[in-house]
């Protein structure tokens, strides 16, 4: 897989979180382009522009959050991409939401690590393959 | 037939005794003379001496004497026996003759007028009992003419209608009696068609212009010369009719409560205030007063308020300026009350208390009755009623059930009132669980952002342990994570402190010059000019410590976000509303695209400014809460790159 990953995008308003995923990202995509923006605004805008192949998004920003996003991008014709949710809510209806939302691979936990990211796309070939 | 014989046929068949006498005695009688005095036949009457037709012998002398004087008389009256002794009157007139021989006799007749006598007598006394009648019943007797007016009336009459004496009346013209002219021709008419009237009910006028209810009788009879009298009797029915106006009046009063009371017996709560107000309409109608309405007294703040009111066309609605007035102001109404007596106030410009006076004239009061609305011998408030138009009195049966009727309002006003705090309740404990979910989530979030950042750092660290910028960035989180944890605080304080908010009066002023002068030093570094324009005396009725923390985060807010390089002005205004304090912070800065962002913005957790992101949502969500609770609301207006106005109502 990550020999296919060219571009990644982190959405998120915490300018430390963006630094941190950065770093753990790049261990995990040493060949990847690294994209962060700080809302969903300038999500849809890097979008209109870019392609991605993983975008790893924030639920709760500023201007546009994570969910408003996905509406959007529902609404849009656009290259395939996989699409995780990085949040620290405990709302058990943000799960069910992510679960139920079709451009949504999975719903990754904070903090971000190698490990869980990995596991998330696990998890997603293993649903694929049934 | 020669005439000796036509005239002895007269003689014989008239009903006058005719009779010839000369000195010595009666020469002839006819046949009516005999039966008058009670003798079978003429021959009889003759052969007694005629002396004995007299009940005073001397009385022939006299009349003979007066005969030969005068040569004849008439309708001398005299009293004369029968046969049998009975006495009668008589008339008799006689005529004197000599004959060829010088000698003197008399013809004469003579008509028994007893029955005539009897008659008239008769008539006499039936006068006088017809005078009797006239003088001494309840009726007033009267006599008109077609065309011409009132002949006769009688002493009631006179009382009746006011005047000295009859005369007065007979000068009058008929129609002054009346108080629609129009009336009395109709029953001229009536009368005229049908020859007479019974028990007519009419409105008549005295001689002063007071009017009075008569029932009224009339026939109509035919005199000589084809003159049309009408006589009739009218009777005073003013009391009657006004005890049975006032029965009317009970009974329609207790339908009314009647009314009120069955009505709202099963009736939803949402629908009361409503109907509320119109039994306070219909009540209000049926005294014929101007406003009726309900107060409510909260012993506890010593204040009351106007919380119904139902006010007739044309009459000015005096509820805005009756709200939150001071208990110990109008002494004359709420002492009254809360010892449980009803006040009614016949002249409001007699009363002596200066204030309450003033503020009842200032409602262009005249008369005004309230009763208390008592539940367990406490004074919930009152029920009143106004005239404005006119004076009004109260009879002690109006206002018993006037008591009734606020006896009957309390218990609505008691069950609406208990329900509405029942519901109130729900909705509120509704709302603070929400609030405390919605919070528990937000703060979880906030708490797990921050310590991911600090594993996260930890990390990073661990590699490269000198870094200065993962150091400032440790600095950062955990003073995040210390204000997640000051919110966790604020909070549920706010729980704590909403269920025992106890408002109080706060000078707007004075807090927000209190805000100012904590941000000072930002204000001042900032370069920001700030500009007030609230009244020295404007009072807000709140929780001080919520306007501080309210003004608190509108002011810091407008610093941080609403003002740009070159736009630096925040101004906050006051002013008063009708039963409100609105209070405006305005900033000329980037402003909020409602369009898009106005249902977030008091949303727990929303935030609209990358710039800086140390906000947590927390600010606006609570401002919301705080000014919710205490019976405030609030508002926004915005346009981009123009500015941002924070609009707050208060109770003032």
């Amino acid at each position: 897989m990550a020999s296919k990953v060219k571009k990644i995008l982190l959405v998120d308003d915490d300018d430390i979180f963006l630094v941190l995923g950065t770093i753990t990202i790049e261990k995990l995509f040493p060949d990847a382009e690294i994209f962060t923006v700080p809302h969903g605004e300038e999500a849809l805008e890097f979008l209109e522009e870019t392609d991605v192949d993983i975008m790893f998004l924030d639920l709760n920003m500023p201007i546009l959050d994570g969910w408003e996003v996905l509406e959007e991008l529902a609404k849009r014709e656009r290259k395939r991409m996989a699409i995780f949710v990085v949040t620290s809510s405990i709302d058990p209806s943000d799960r069910e939401k992510a679960n139920s939302n079709p451009l949504v691979y999975d719903l990754i936990e904070k903090p971000l690590d190698e490990s869980n990211i990995k596991s998330a796309i696990k998890k997603k070939r293993a649903s694929r393959s049934k | 037939m020669d005439a000796s014989q036509l005239l002895e046929s007269i003689n014989q068949n008239i009903n006058e005794g005719i009779y010839r006498s000369d000195e010595r005695g009666l020469i002839y009688v006819n046949h009516a003379f005999a039966k008058m005095f009670g003798y079978p036949s003429e021959e009889e009457v003759l052969s007694r001496s005629s002396l004995k037709l007299y009940k005073e012998p001397s009385e022939r002398a006299r009349l003979v004497e007066k005969l030969k004087a005068f040569g004849s008389f008439e309708n001398e009256e005299v009293t004369l026996l029968r046969k049998d002794g009975q006495e009668f009157d008589a008339l008799i007139s006689s005529v004197i003759y000599e004959d060829a021989n010088g000698k003197i006799f008399w013809d004469g007749a003579i008509r028994d007028v007893t029955e005539l006598r009897e008659t008239s007598r008769l008539a006499k006394a039936s006068d006088r009992l017809l005078q009797n009648i006239s003088t001494n019943i309840n009726e007033g007797i009267y006599r008109s003419v077609l065309g011409k007016g009132v002949i006769y009336v009688n002493d009631e009459f006179v009382r009746m209608f006011g005047y000295g004496k009859p005369e007065e009346i007979y000068d009058r013209k008929v129609i002054d009696l009346y108080l629609n002219p129009g009336e009395r021709e109709k029953l001229v008419e009536e009368l005229v068609e049908h020859g007479a009237i019974s028990n007519r009910e009419v409105e008549l006028k005295r001689k002063d212009g007071s009017t009075f209810w008569g029932y009224m009788s009339s026939i109509k009879t035919e005199g000589e010369n084809g003159a049309i009298y009408f006589d009739g009797a009218i009777r005073d029915i003013t009391k009657q009719k006004e005890s049975d106006e006032a029965l009317k009046y009970y009974a329609s009063m207790q339908k009314v409560l009647i009314n009120l009371s069955s009505e709202y017996i099963n009736m939803p709560v949402e629908l009361v205030d409503e109907s509320i107000v119109s039994s306070l309409e219909e009540l209000g109608k049926f005294v014929n007063a101007d406003r009726a309405y309900i107060f409510e007294y909260n012993l506890d703040s010593q204040l009351y308020s106007n919380t119904f009111e139902w006010y007739r066309k044309g009459i000015r609605s005096v509820i805005d300026e009756c709200q939150n007035l001071r208990m110990d102001q109008y002494p004359v109404l709420v002492d009254n009350h809360l010892e449980g007596k009803p006040v009614f106030i016949p002249d409001v410009s007699l009363l002596e208390e200066k204030e309450s006076r003033e503020m009842l004239q200032s409602q262009d009061i005249k008369s005004l009755i309230t009763v208390p609305m008592m539940s367990d011998d406490q004074c919930m408030g009152f029920v009143g009623f106004d005239s404005v138009r006119n004076f009004r009195s109260y009879t002690e049966d109006e206002i018993l059930l006037l008591k009734v009727t606020a006896e009957i309002l309390v218990n609505i006003v008691t069950r609406s009132r208990n329900q509405k705090q029942l519901e109130k309740l729900l909705v509120t404990t509704n709302m603070q669980n929400k609030r405390l979910k919605d919070f528990s989530y937000i703060t979880s979030h906030n708490f797990r952002s921050s310590v991911a950042n600090l594993i996260g750092l930890a990390n990073v660290l661990e590699s490269d342990p000198t870094n200065k910028e993962y150091l400032g960035m440790l600095k950062t989180t955990t003073s995040k994570l210390n204000d997640a944890i000051d919110n966790i605080n604020e909070l549920l304080n706010f729980e704590n402190e909403v269920s025992r908010l106890e408002p109080e009066n706060v000078n707007l002023l004075e807090t927000v010059n209190g805000v100012l002068e904590l941000n000072n030093q930002i204000i001042k570094e900032n370069e920001i000019e700030i500009k007030t324009d609230i009244e020295k005396n404007m009072i807000i009725n709140g929780s001080t410590t919520y306007l501080i923390s309210i003004f608190n985060n509108l002011i810091t807010n407008a610093i941080k976000y609403g003002t740009v390089e070159g736009s630096k002005k925040i101004e906050i205004s006051a002013k008063k509303l009708n039963k409100e304090i609105l209070v405006m912070i305005k900033d000329h800065g980037l402003g909020i695209d409602l369009g898009r962002f106005k249902e977030k913005v008091f949303k727990l957790g929303s935030r609209f400014h990358s710039r800086e992101s140390e906000g947590q949502g927390m600010g606006l969500f609570m401002t919301k809460q705080q000014t919710e609770a205490m019976g405030g609301r609030i508002d926004l207006e915005s346009e981009i790159n123009k500015g941002t106005t924070f609009k707050l109502y208060f109770n003032g």
